[in-house]
């Protein structure tokens, strides 16, 4: 006997025996809005603790109602509520016997949102939940690409260089109507895609885009759907841009072709105005895939780079950029697609910084004082190829890319006064193939191939004129020049084989795999006296001819305990490492094995209709790489020797997140509260030795621990009275661990925390204004292990931040967006202020589909900012030129 | 800090002034069987509701999409100046637009032909309503079911108070709150909202056009057949080319349309 039967019970007896004599409970009562005046037309229902209605009326003229109900009504409690449109829904007990209400609505503007909470999933994304966000609610005149709308929408932040995150969340792909062109590199997309092509914005949470995989694991991830407009199916679309101004210019073209099954996208950008335009693909990034990430290139050389300042780059970005992609999706049958992707750069960067750097000895402090002037050459080329089979029985994936970055660096630096010239040079490529397949093993049952193999190697060289650090180098006499090549080659090949299985509320998976990594290293570091045209080798350990083979035998087993959108992972890797180091120059040889046991949890539950909480916990082993082990040693820049003293470094990582997310988009309210820790412990300590003109960095053999905390929220909402958008975050993190600085050991904590307020109001239909004020704060305190208090050093900073900025829209087609930022830069050793104007007019003449706009950027402002940034041990300040005054005429067309 | 109340003060003044009169939007798909030989083919349409204050419109959405896209297509042909137009797949749809005004308690048909609007009046559908226990959450709105006949089908509607308005699909209305899905008992014909949202911007008028010709339906419907015959006759020659891709028609089956929507007139 269930509440529900009792109700038809009631609902039988009140229904159809209407007949019959009862004593009934008469509730009358006078509905009015907060001025007082009675309100027609308001929906009044008796209902029960659940809402299920048993009577309903409306008011009539003065507000007035009545509602005749039996008494066998009142066995249980009730409720009357009041609707009315623009009003907020009232809901008051309702005692046997009651006579006579009178009740208030309060005006409540908009009761429904423009967003729509959507039910019918995408049919490969079984269960997951889809928020829509139709675009032309969130459009203003002024937004060109779909990322300028996205950005608008609450919850969505759009970083400088692309990023995406909803209410806190990093966005994991980018679909086009569905289809993954992309694969996940999507700038390329929100960068480029016109506003008015995307009929909507989609937000798929716990997206899985294998289907084959669909119940078999567990997703976490969010994505994005850009539905597009019905005009993007029927046309391809050619949107251009060109700017010239005093101080640079800009070509930009980006051409879609929205065919029924060819899909292609393609950029081309140059400009020399300031603008990041590149795909950051080239040294350093991995692609990330799992369960062994790609190989990131090595690189062992470095000129040093300046920390950047925190003021937006186009203010002293000086450039000169030339990127072209393009993104070619086939669809060969409804489940079988192929992509093509190529991706060519060629950048370049002049730098002309000063920078000075403070480290924190336990009793002194060690300055670095640097003037660089310097010019960076990037080129770039990345071709890939990608076969995807994605039904629901099968998954097949197949990528093939290659890559071939080139760096070329150069210029002068003044250091402590000493000028040196500096020519670093890198050379890159990388050709790998990542291929997964999932089958049907059985009812309920699917296996999982996993195969990546690369094979990636870098050269780089690395010349000083005249030769720094002479007492490491030539016994203190000075000399004229240093000269060091190197060069790694490594590769990389990993098989894994998984079987998954499912039953009604779980799912589990088993398996193992190989990996095999071989890294090779080979440097040599010459030196050249004056008068003298030729190179000698350094005296001493400075060459490498080093080979490092890592073979990994693992097994892995996972349980995932669902219900509903919850579940519970649990699951862990065991594996026996062989390493084995070999040195050819010196003949030496090491070899350690290595267990392993990485477990790790996962866990989402549903709070409520709208929260949810998700958390995780995990503990890997890191045993060092090749960059952690070579024997001899390496000079990294002008200023820096690398030795390493530990055979082999074994790190432990273990950390935890516990993140509480809450998403009400009718309300359009999303804020989100994120905390985590993690421990590091190590079999080694970063030891340095620093003199007033070079810092050595070798590996102390002593245990080390360093940990991080991290609390972080955010909160985004509309506020529809005010037809506000308010955006509120927050930090604050705590990094403690310990250094040894020339032979002391230095306990640091770096503590930040940072408060954040945006907001953007619509006075009125020709005049909106947003703004924010941004406040942070870092403080530094090292303190050595044994001089207790007494030797602590400290250093703080707080950075402050204002942006107003205002739009106005006199006439249709014209469109003036002012705006001023100032920043406020207060530290332990002096203040700092600067402030920015800029402005932006916009003008759409008729007889054209094109656009003008005239821009200006840092009117009259500073020609110098500088700011610096709290680091372990050391505070590092940059003095950065900017560019002042510079006026842009820009048209705008498609065709 | 008195310069900051007033600011304040000032913004908000302004906001309220800004506030501008918002209709829902209330998306359905339309179900109908219109053809009771071949149960295998249901004739679906998107249909679209604006409802505001004492007034809604329902109208086809199939055909606000398409007359867009349309426009676009034409436009573009005109300034490319290419004579041959591609408009894809064309979606059938119902002309019909049917305008509720609480106040006046009238429920009034709209159809344009050759060019003009005719308006036909009519009272609003006395339908009652039997108001039944059972609940469905549907997008998110707590429903509850009831059930009424309405031109010789019995309908199970489900209705939501959060959204009071006294407005559903098609000519089905009356409840105490939205109807959100309506499905007749013999399950030929059906309304399922697919989405609700607010429109804030420009939105079509709730208000009959006051520039439609007042008709009655027998008269409409005779004027319709006198044009259509006449139409026949006589063969339009254009260089305007239109290539139209009808849609798939199976196996060429003759649509038979046995089953309308009002079974009693």
């Amino acid at each position: 006997m269930n509440k529900n039967f009792y109700s038809w019970i009631i609902l039988f007896f009140f229904f159809t025996a209407g007949a019959v004599a009862q004593d009934k409970v008469i509730i009358t009562g006078i509905v009015s809005d907060s001025a007082g005046a009675g309100m027609e037309r308001v929906s009044v229902s008796l209902v029960d603790a659940g809402n299920r209605g048993y009577l309903f009326t409306m008011t009539g003229k003065e507000g007035a109602f009545a509602l005749r109900a039996p008494d066998s009504l009142f066995r249980q409690p009730l409720f009357i509520k009041f609707s009315a449109i623009g009003y907020g829904i009232e809901k008051v007990p309702v005692a046997a016997r009651s006579a006579n209400l009178a009740v208030t609505l309060q005006r409540k503007s908009i009761s429904l949102p423009p967003v729509v909470v959507q039910s019918d999933n995408r049919g490969v994304r079984i269960g997951s939940d889809t928020t829509h966000f139709k675009t032309g609610d969130f459009k203003e005149p002024e937004d060109r690409v779909i990322a300028d709308v996205i950005r608008r929408i609450p919850g969505m932040t759009v970083s400088e260089n692309g990023q995406i995150k909803f209410n806190g969340k990093p966005i994991s792909n980018v679909y086009i109507d569905g289809e993954n062109i992309l694969d996940g590199r999507y700038r390329m997309a929100t960068g480029n895609l016109p506003a008015t092509l995307v009929d909507e914005v989609q937000v798929i949470d716990r997206d899985q885009p294998v289907k084959a995989l669909n119940g078999y694991v567990a997703s976490a991830n969010t994505a994005l759907n850009l539905k597009l407009d019905d005009k993007a199916k029927l046309v391809t679309l050619t949107t251009a841009d060109a700017a010239a101004g005093n101080k640079g210019g800009e070509v930009n073209a980006f051409n879609i072709v929205l065919d029924k099954k060819t899909k292609a996208l393609t950029e081309l950008k140059a400009n020399n105005t300031g603008i990041e335009n590149g795909n950051g693909t080239g040294f350093s990034v991995s692609n990330g895939a799992s369960p062994v990430e790609w190989g990131a290139f090595h690189t062992y050389l470095s000129d040093m780079a300046a920390s950047l300042p925190s003021v937006a780059e186009k203010y002293y970005l000086r450039n000169k950029d030339v990127i072209a992609g393009t993104n070619l999706f086939q669809k060969w049958k409804p489940d079988l697609s192929v992509r093509f992707a190529m991706n060519a750069e060629w950048k370049r960067r002049t730098y002309s910084y000063q920078y000075l750097q403070q480290y924190f000895l336990p009793s002194d402090t060690i300055t670095f004082s640097e003037i660089q002037d310097k010019q960076h050459t990037e080129k770039l080329w990345k071709p890939r190829f990608d076969i995807e089979l994605n039904s629901r029985r099968q998954y097949l994936k197949t990528v093939t890319e290659l890559t071939l970055p080139r760096f070329s660096g150069q210029g002068w630096l003044i250091t402590n006064g000493d000028p040196v010239r500096q020519l670093l040079d890198r050379d890159g490529s990388s050709i790998g193939n990542e291929t997964t397949i999932v089958g049907t093993a059985g009812k309920n049952k699917v296996y999982q191939y996993n195969s990546l193999v690369q094979y990636y190697e870098t050269g780089e060289s690395l010349s000083l004129e005249p030769g720094t650090m002479p007492e490491l180098i030539n016994a203190g006499n000075p000399y004229a020049a240093l000269y060091q090549p190197a060069q790694n080659r490594n590769t990389l090949v990993s098989q894994r084989l998984l079987l998954r299985g499912k039953v009604k509320h779980a799912a589990f998976s088993a398996g193992g795999g190989i990996a095999y990594k071989r890294e090779g290293l080979v440097s040599q570091l010459s030196y050249r006296e004056e008068n003298h045209s030729f190179f000698h080798p350094v005296q001493g350990n400075y060459a490498n001819d080093a080979v490092l083979n890592n073979f990994k035998v693992y097994g892995s087993a996972e349980v995932i305990l669902t219900r509903q959108k919850d579940y519970l992972v649990i699951g862990i890797t065991s594996g026996y490492n062989l390493n084995r180091m070999t040195s050819r120059l010196t003949g030496t040889r090491f070899s350690k094995n290595i267990a392993e046991n990485n477990p790790y949890l996962n866990l989402r539950k549903q709070l409520g209709r709208y929260g949810e909480l998700v958390g995780g916990f995990k503990s890997t082993l890191r045993l060092g790489t090749m960059e952690d082990m070579y024997t001899g040693n390496l000079l990294v820049n002008y200023r820096q020797v690398v030795a390493n003293a530990v055979p082999l470094p074994v790190s432990r990582e273990t950390g935890g997140t516990l993140s509480f997310f809450y998403k009400k988009p009718l309300q359009m309210l999303f804020y989100n509260i994120i905390l985590s820790w993690s421990g590091t412990s190590s079999n080694y300590t970063p030891a340095y030795v620093l003199t007033d003109g070079a810092a050595t960095l070798v590996s102390s053999g002593r245990k080390n621990y360093q940990s991080f905390y991290n609390a972080s929220g955010s909160l985004s909402r509309y506020l529809f009275d005010l037809k506000t958008d308010l955006r509120l975050s927050g930090s604050a993190q705590l990094l403690k661990g310990r250094n040894v600085l020339n032979d002391e050991l230095v306990p640091y904590s770096l503590a930040k925390y940072s408060v954040g307020l945006g907001w953007n109001i619509k006075l009125a239909k020709k005049l909106h204004v947003s703004g924010s004020v941004d406040e942070g704060w870092q403080a530094l305190r090292n303190k050595t292990q044994y001089g207790a208090g007494s030797n602590a050093r400290t250093g703080y900073q707080n950075t402050e931040k204002i942006g107003l900025q205002l739009k106005y829209v006199p006439v249709e087609n014209i469109i003036l967006t002012p705006s001023f930022t100032a920043y406020a830069f207060r530290r332990s050793s002096g203040d700092n202020r600067a402030s920015f104007f800029d402005f932006s007019i916009i003008y759409r003449p008729g007889w054209t589909n094109g656009e003008f706009q005239l821009s200006g950027m840092n009117i009259g402002g500073r020609s110098l900012y500088r700011d610096g940034t709290v680091l372990v041990n050391s505070v590092a300040y940059a003095s950065v030129p900017l560019v002042r005054n510079r006026i842009l005429v820009r048209y705008l067309f498609s065709f | 800090m008195k310069l900051i109340l007033s600011y304040c003060c000032f913004m908000l003044a302004l906001a309220g002034v800004a506030k501008a009169q918002a209709v829902s939007r209330v998306i359905y798909d339309f179900y109908h069987l219109r053809d009771t030989t071949n149960k295998a083919v249901m004739y679906r349409e998107e249909t679209i509701l604006y409802a505001g204050e004492g007034a809604s419109l329902y109208t086809s959405y199939t055909k606000m999409k398409q007359d867009s896209a349309n426009a676009r297509a034409f436009a573009e042909a005109q300034r490319t100046g290419n004579m041959h137009i591609n408009l894809g797949t064309l979606l059938p749809y119902n002309e019909e637009q049917i305008y509720f005004l609480q106040a006046e308690n009238k429920v009034t048909v709209l159809r344009p032909f050759n060019l003009n609007n005719y308006v036909i009046p009519g009272e609003r559908p006395a339908i009652s309503w039997t108001i039944l226990p059972d609940t469905a959450t549907i997008l998110g709105y707590l429903c509850q079911q009831a059930t009424g006949s309405w031109k010789g089908r019995q309908y199970t509607a489900w209705f939501t108070t959060d959204l009071p308005y006294n407005a559903g699909p098609w000519k089905l209305q009356g409840l105490p709150g939205l109807i959100l899905k309506a499905v007749d008992s013999r399950s030929e014909v059906m309304f399922l909202c697919k989405s609700i949202s607010l429109q804030t911007g420009d939105h079509p008028s709730l208000l009959v056009p006051g520039n439609a010709i007042v008709t009655t339906m027998k008269d409409f419907q005779r004027m319709v057949k006198a044009y259509q015959e006449r139409q026949m006759a006589q063969a339009a020659d254009s260089d305007f080319k239109v290539a139209v891709t009808s849609a798939p028609a199976g196996k060429n089956r003759k649509i038979v349309f046995n089953n309308p929507i009002e079974i009693e007139q």
